[in-house]
């Protein structure tokens, strides 16, 4: 058989479909299905207009990955607390509105730390989604560069969905937003 | 790192499923754009987001799952591949562009995740003599096609990953090259180049095979 | 004329001095009086070189909240203060809080001082260019996630000659950030994302444009 005989005869065999599992394809659709939302920050201007922040979370499996870890990790059975609305200052000019997410069903309390609030834990204590899976937060920010981190019942990690400062001074490295200035 | 929630029920031996990698028609591709759209305004909750991405699953993880095995070798590490894939794009869903083709972007996720499962896998015997990967496409096999196909499995393996990546988008996936470029990140040039030593090593390979047959 | 202005500079004077005696009482409480004190010194010298004093007060909160002793929270402080002023050696005076923050970052990541100034030029004078302080950021995150500095330098000085903008810079970082965390190699990550990035701006260019 010539050599290009030879290779296109395995092209041919190299094309033939892999079967897809149906045991595979159900536990994907099963991971889809048990997939909590994406960990996304839109930002939502004092004009009402929404649109999604331009830093996105950088893999969105590992980001899951990590948010189910750190919210598993916590212990503590699952409770549904009311969903309280946290009191968050009206929208003023120059100030852009981000929202923060983190999944942790299985939290009591969460809180966002930060540069914008000195690292105080009790300032902005985050309220549970409806779904009782995530812990949410509103917060008017000026545009430029933040760092922040959440504080999961007492203990301080990063948002998984975010790139981390490098100055890591105290062993847990905060995370970083840069907020739009209109310009973008 | 692997996915935390792995729901994998032991291996059957037996596909009750299988799909069919199907050539993109233009309605294929305007579809695609649809069927992105219906997910992303689908109702809050997991349930409506899955039930809409479960068509886009059902399109094209076949022709995920082929480029995968090729690319790898094993059933298992190909199925790994294909899952973080399609859960990275699910996730990352709101962040696709229209103005590609959902394809392109769906395989630009999947080369990635190729690219750093062979970074991270150590050397085993990747390619396994019972040549499984090959025996649901053809059940009649003889024991003799069914060798010929495990060295046809070690052929592509010679093969550096970067001209089998190559290889595989262009003779089996059958991508053009400005495509090839969109999804790999290598011009247009460097990806010929890459085929076609591709091309040449595999002719001498099989050629030698086939002498020793 | 001139009595005016010195009423003036009092007044100003009057504020900044309130403003670090308030700032002087929100340090966390736990520390110790020999720790608030050398804090609030080292903020009053950066406040009185116009740097950013802030940062100092915000670094040993964060260190309370993070439990660390008051040695390492002075250790910290000190280390920040030290490459505040470096960065302002090396950004000049016109460097925004935000820029000398991120280059004080780049700094703890092992940056030379050079390849900071080569990447604060290589950003030009367009109005769309990424800001100082996000390109400082991706490039001191990049170097302390392993990636060799010429590389990390070279590919970001090729994306913003290339027209970069801030969300160019941030999807580079991020799905670079993805690709290491994936297990992928911070030096092949950073290359074929260089070249995707680089892919995409070319794409954007009218037919016709090199």
């Amino acid at each position: 058989m010539r050599d290009d005989e030879l290779l296109t005869r395995s092209i041919e065999a190299w094309r033939t479909p892999v079967p897809v599992r149906v045991a595979w394809r159900a536990a994907l659709l099963r991971d889809i299905a048990a997939a909590p939302h994406l960990p996304r920050q839109t930002i939502v201007r004092d004009t009402g207009v929404r649109r999604v922040w331009m830093l996105r979370p950088a893999t969105a499996l590992t980001a899951a990955a990590l948010l189910l870890v750190a919210g598993l990790a916590l212990g503590a059975l699952l409770t549904r607390a009311p969903s309280d609305m946290v009191a968050v200052p009206n929208a003023t000019p120059g100030l852009t509105t981000v929202r923060f997410l983190i999944v942790a069903p299985a939290a009591r309390q969460v809180s966002l730390v930060g540069d914008f609030n000195r690292w105080d834990v009790n300032a902005h204590p985050m309220r549970r989604s409806h779904d009782g899976q995530s812990w949410l937060l509103e917060l008017p920010l000026e545009a430029g560069r933040h760092t922040y981190a959440f504080v999961v019942d007492g203990d301080v990690v990063r948002d998984p969905a975010a790139p981390s400062v490098v100055d890591d001074d105290f062993g847990v490295p905060n995370s970083i937003i840069f907020v739009a200035d209109g310009r973008t | 790192m692997k996915a935390v929630s792995r729901n994998v029920s032991p291996v059957d031996a037996v596909p009750a499923f299988e799909g069919t990698t199907q050539y993109m028609s233009e309605e294929q591709v305007v579809n695609d754009a649809v069927l992105v759209r219906r997910v992303l305004e689908a109702g809050d909750g997991g349930g409506e987001h899955a039930a809409a991405f479960t068509q886009l699953v059902d399109r094209h993880a076949p022709a995920c799952l082929r480029f995968a095995t090729r690319m790898l070798g094993t059933r298992e590490d190909a199925e790994d591949a294909t899952q973080e894939t399609l859960m990275r794009a699910y996730r990352a869903l709101h962040t696709f562009d229209e103005s590609t083709p959902f394809r392109t972007w769906l395989f630009s996720i999947l080369v990635n995740r190729c690219r750093t499962a062979i970074l991270r896998r150590t050397r085993r015997e990747r390619w396994i003599s019972n040549g499984d990967h090959f025996e649901h496409a053809s059940a009649t096999s003889s024991p003799a096609s069914l060798e010929l196909k495990v060295e046809l499995g070690r052929a592509l393996e010679a093969l550096p990953s970067d001209l089998r990546e190559a290889f595989l988008l262009k003779h089996v996936e059958q991508l053009e090259y400005e495509e090839m470029a969109a999804i790999t990140g290598r011009g247009v040039s460097a990806l010929k180049m890459r085929v076609r030593r591709a091309c040449a090593r595999l002719r001498r390979e099989l050629a030698e095979l086939n002498h020793e047959r | 004329m001139s009595k005016r202005f010195v009423g003036i500079a009092v007044l100003l004077l009057t504020g900044v001095t309130t403003k670090v005696d308030a700032q002087r009482h929100e340090l966390p409480a736990r520390l110790k009086l020999a720790t608030r004190e050398a804090v609030t010194a080292l903020a009053d010298s950066l406040g009185a070189a116009g740097l950013p004093a802030r940062a100092v007060y915000d670094k040993a909160a964060e260190g309370a909240l993070k439990n660390a002793s008051d040695a390492q929270i002075l250790s910290a402080v000190r280390g920040l203060a030290r490459r505040l002023r470096d960065s302002r050696a090396v950004l000049g005076a016109d460097a925004s809080d935000e820029a000398l923050l991120a280059a004080s970052s780049a700094l703890y990541a092992g940056v030379p001082p050079a390849v900071i100034r080569r990447a604060a030029d290589a950003r030009g004078d367009k109005a769309t260019a990424p800001s100082l302080a996000l390109t400082l950021t991706v490039l001191g995150s990049l170097v302390s996630r392993q990636v060799p500095v010429e590389l990390a330098a070279g590919s970001i000085e090729a994306l913003l000659k290339r027209g970069a903008r801030d969300f160019d810079l941030q999807q580079f970082h991020t799905s670079i950030e993805g690709d290491i965390q994936g297990g992928g190699s911070p030096s092949e990550a950073t290359a074929a994302r260089t070249q995707n990035i680089l892919n995409a701006l070319n794409s954007r260019r009218p037919p016709g444009e090199g």
